[in-house]
């Protein structure tokens, strides 16, 4: 149907290119696989000894002189001297086994690949004392299998290699079925997880393709008990029924096995029922069409389950080891806050107190606790702005401000965060996210005072613009009411309440009623912030 | 030599009468509500769809048209010497492309079949399928449609917005997208289709947000060929997208439509989508 965008074999030096992306490609996930680690002492962390492996390879092929022989006899080089922990141990037998074949190439190709991934797999093995199943080795055998019979015929390096990475993820999957001590864990094995990676390496670079872990995929990384399996009641519980002649209920058995597990297949030549859970229900629906027809098709995606229990800990800031991206820093005070800004992509909370006001070295902590060497940071009160500036410039790392005057207008501009974006672009994003919101803060005056020609009376309830008070009334509701027709909410498409600790629960309704009356077409939310000190905070977008 | 006959399915969303003037055959696919099965926009039209959705408690699901559905169509129109190109939904969104695949393998069938992954949906597949048929009317043969159906699968653009993700969700359609859901505020999410899945652009605040968002995606392009807007449930977004795109793109070429129920089921009520097509030049 087209042919191939991809290059089909590589050239010495582009097979260096595409091993130093697989090497950023295993040290940008290398956090992840140390996480994983069980086995107590043996291998340290398999993270990180795997990465300075690769790394060590990659260095040693500077020298490199642009052909296979001497390329590949620079990788065993390289990698023995590289060698760290078991699982770097390992690797650098995996790339001698592959360096064994690929020396006597001219170009490396499908054919050449595939069975330079069955040498692999062999080295591999042939360096530990008790191989055991259940660790990188399987993994390393079962991506061989799967590209054997490319072995005299592909014509595509970048087909083997995604064979291997799919035959490897699935190896990978099945890892705590072979190893007690990764099914009690709940996790799979670190060191086939990062062969898996090295292999998904080779694979985007000879696609082409970017190598970072996005940030929205961190985003729903839950740590080590996001893999696994967990994973393997992710997908479709898919029950049909196949109403045909002469059904071969045992062939219909085999195929299906092969697109997902808890498989049933129940019935005789002219109807049968299939149960299976599966990751892509259209595979098994084609395939079971060629028998006859379907009938009672039932899809439920248990993925929702899952997510609905994980949900109530989706909260946990993601974890991100990409330097590349920007690290967001707000001020939040209030339970119910902080954990909205960590929710909308802050990596580090600054706890702002009862007054709001961090000290130059609480910020300095918060921003040299990031990985990130670009930091937006959301003052989220005026006072702080000071204080934020001073950290400023006691960091290295580029930091931008972000004036927000309350943690309404930070949420306003969190929301348009993109932490792939750059500095400069998010910064102004964010800036315009908050000209084109308006905020008023509600409080109740601790004592009399006359600020911008109002005359405040202690326990009247004070409405704040930008800081200034404009409005006042000895009522919540009425001053409600005065602050959304100042902010011209008749006109807004979405007005947000943040609810303050002061105010209890039974408050909220009669505000929100009010507040509905005088909207006309705004969509009327509410949030329970739970901040000090600010009975209400109000947006109007 | 008899004209390439364009075949393609009901996800693309094609006016009815467009369809029938081009002679483009649409494949239904099906859409489960409850113990019923619909062909999508046979049995059921868009205007009885939204309104069932709207009452019903339990939400509808999709299937592929079976192998024998295509094997019919194809059947019909096969001939000595006659070419059919089949153009289809993404085949990472559906199985579609599969039984149109299987029918093609596995009946002896006298005609060439050419199928396309368009890496699309609605209107994106749509306009493909529009400009192929044109272009068979006019008496291209089966390599230049071919040509031509390649360069604008990579010319066209899908953007939408979407009132919630759980339909894209609960349909299993989210792709990575899903990296916008678990917000503790109501956020609303930007789309858009990228190598035939469900991609993220932005989130933002309020859906005239979003919808500013759908605007200023049209305003990136320097040249326009064609524009497409459809909507689930809100024709009045509709225009107001029209009118806020006319001085880049005249409202007279643009093409406006519904989500029919297979799309609609996936996107929601509240969906709206701007496709924009560069055209086939290089």
């Amino acid at each position: 149907m087209g042919k191939s965008i991809f290059p089909t074999e590589l050239r010495p030096t582009e097979f260096v290119e595409v091993l130093a992306i697989a090497s950023d490609y295993v040290a940008a996930r290398s956090s992840e696989l140390n996480r994983l680690n069980v086995f107590p002492v043996p291998d340290g962390d398999t993270g990180t000894n795997m990465s300075l492996t690769l790394r060590s390879t990659v260095e040693a092929l500077s020298e490199a002189d642009g052909t296979y022989r001497g390329t590949m006899d620079a990788i065993v080089q390289g990698s023995l001297m590289g060698a760290r922990g078991n699982s770097g141990v390992i690797l650098s037998q995996y790339l001698a086994g592959m360096a064994v074949v690929l020396r006597e190439a001219e170009v490396a190709g499908g054919s050449e690949m595939a069975r330079a991934l069955a040498s692999a797999a062999q080295s591999a093995h042939r360096a530990v004392m008790k191989p055991v199943e259940g660790t990188m080795l399987t993994v390393a055998r079962d991506a061989a299998t799967s590209v054997e019979q490319l072995q005299g015929h592909s014509d595509s390096i970048e087909e083997t290699l995604s064979l291997a990475v799919s035959a490897a993820r699935q190896s990978v999957d099945r890892t705590p079925e072979l190893l007690d001590i990764l099914r009690q864990a709940r996790v799979v094995d670190a060191g086939g997880l990062g062969l898996h990676y090295f292999l998904c390496g080779l694979l985007a670079g000879v696609r082409g393709e970017d190598i970072a872990p996005s940030s929205y995929e961190r985003t729903i990384d839950q740590g080590h008990a996001g893999h696994l399996i967990e994973e393997s009641a992710f997908g479709y519980c898919t029950e049909f029924v196949v109403r045909g002649d002469g059904i071969d209920v045992e062939a219909m058995r085999e195929k299906m096995s092969v697109f997902g597990d808890s498989l049933l297949v129940v019935g005789d030549q002219s109807l049968v029922r299939v149960h299976l859970h599966v990751l892509d229900p259209g595979q098994a629906l084609s395939c079971a069409v060629g028998w006859g027809e379907l009938d009672k098709v039932k899809i439920d995606n248990m993925q929702e389950q899952h997510r609905a229990i994980r949900a109530g800990t989706v909260k946990s800031t993601p974890e991100v080891t990409v330097a590349a991206e920007i690290g967001v820093v707000a001020v939040a005070a209030g339970s119910g806050f902080q954990e909205l800004f960590r929710n909308l992509g802050a990596s580090a909370i600054v706890a702002g107190g009862q007054s709001m006001n961090p000290s130059t070295l609480d910020f300095v902590h918060a921003m040299r606790s990031l990985s990130h060497n670009q930091i937006l940071l959301l003052v989220n009160n005026r006072t702080s702005l000071l204080a934020a500036r001073q950290a400023q410039s006691e960091t290295k790392k580029r930091v931008e401000l972000i004036d927000t005057e309350n943690m309404a207008e930070g949420v306003a501009a969190l929301v348009g965060f993109d932490p792939n974006g750059h500095l400069d672009g998010e910064r102004d994003k964010m800036g315009q996210a908050v000209r084109e919101t308006k905020t008023a803060a509600i409080t109740r005056a601790a004592r009399d005072a006359g600020i911008s020609g109002l005359d405040i009376v202690e326990g009247q309830y004070t409405a704040l613009v930008n800081g200034e008070p404009t409005s006042r009334a000895q009522d919540m509701i009425s001053l409600v009411q005065m602050v959304l027709s100042d902010l011209r909410a008749d006109q807004a498409e979405l007005v947000t309440f943040y609810w303050g600790e002061d105010l209890s629960e039974q408050d909220e309704q009669p505000i929100l009623e009010t507040a509905r009356e005088v909207i006309n077409r705004a969509s009327l939310e509410s949030f329970r912030g739970d901040q000090p000190h600010y009975l209400a905070l109000i947006s109007v977008e | 030599m008899p004209k390439v006959k364009i075949v393609t399915d009901s996800t693309s969303d094609i006016p009815a009468h467009v369809a029938e003037e081009l002679g483009i055959e649409v494949v239904p696919l099906n859409v489960h509500f409850g113990d019923k099965v619909y062909r999508d926009g046979v049995d059921l039209k868009p205007d009885r769809f939204y309104d069932m959705l709207a009452r019903s408690s339990d939400l509808p699901k999709t299937s592929q048209p079976s192998a024998g559905a295509f094997e019919n169509i194809y059947e019909q129109y096969c001939e000595e010497e006659q070419a059919i190109a089949s153009i289809h939904v993404s085949s990472k969104l559906s199985g579609t492309l599969n039984s149109a695949s299987l029918a093609r393998d596995t009946f002896k069938l006298r005609c060439h079949i050419d199928l396309f992954d368009s890496l699309s949906a609605s209107m994106g597949l749509g306009l493909i399928a529009i400009n192929a048929a044109r272009a068979a009317n006019d008496g291209a043969d089966r390599d230049q449609i071919a040509d031509l159906v390649r360069k604008l699968i990579h010319n066209i653009h899908v953007y939408f917005v979407v009132d919630t993700l759980e339909y894209l969700q609960k349909g299993g359609r989210i792709g990575r997208a899903q990296a916008l859901l678990g917000n503790l505020l109501n956020i609303k999410p930007v789309l858009k289709l990228e190598e035939g899945e469900v991609h993220p652009v932005e989130r933002v605040r309020t859906r005239s947000k979003a919808i500013d968002r759908l605007v200023e995606f049209v305003e990136l392009f320097p040249h326009i060929e064609e524009i497409a807007i459809l909507h689930s449930t809100t024709p009045e977004d509709v225009d107001d997208l029209v009118e806020r795109i006319n001085p880049f793109f005249p409202r007279e070429k643009t093409f406006i439509s519904q989500y029919g129920p297979v799309i609609g089921t996936h996107v929601g009520p509240g969906g709206i989508s701007v496709i924009v097509s560069q055209g086939a030049e290089e």
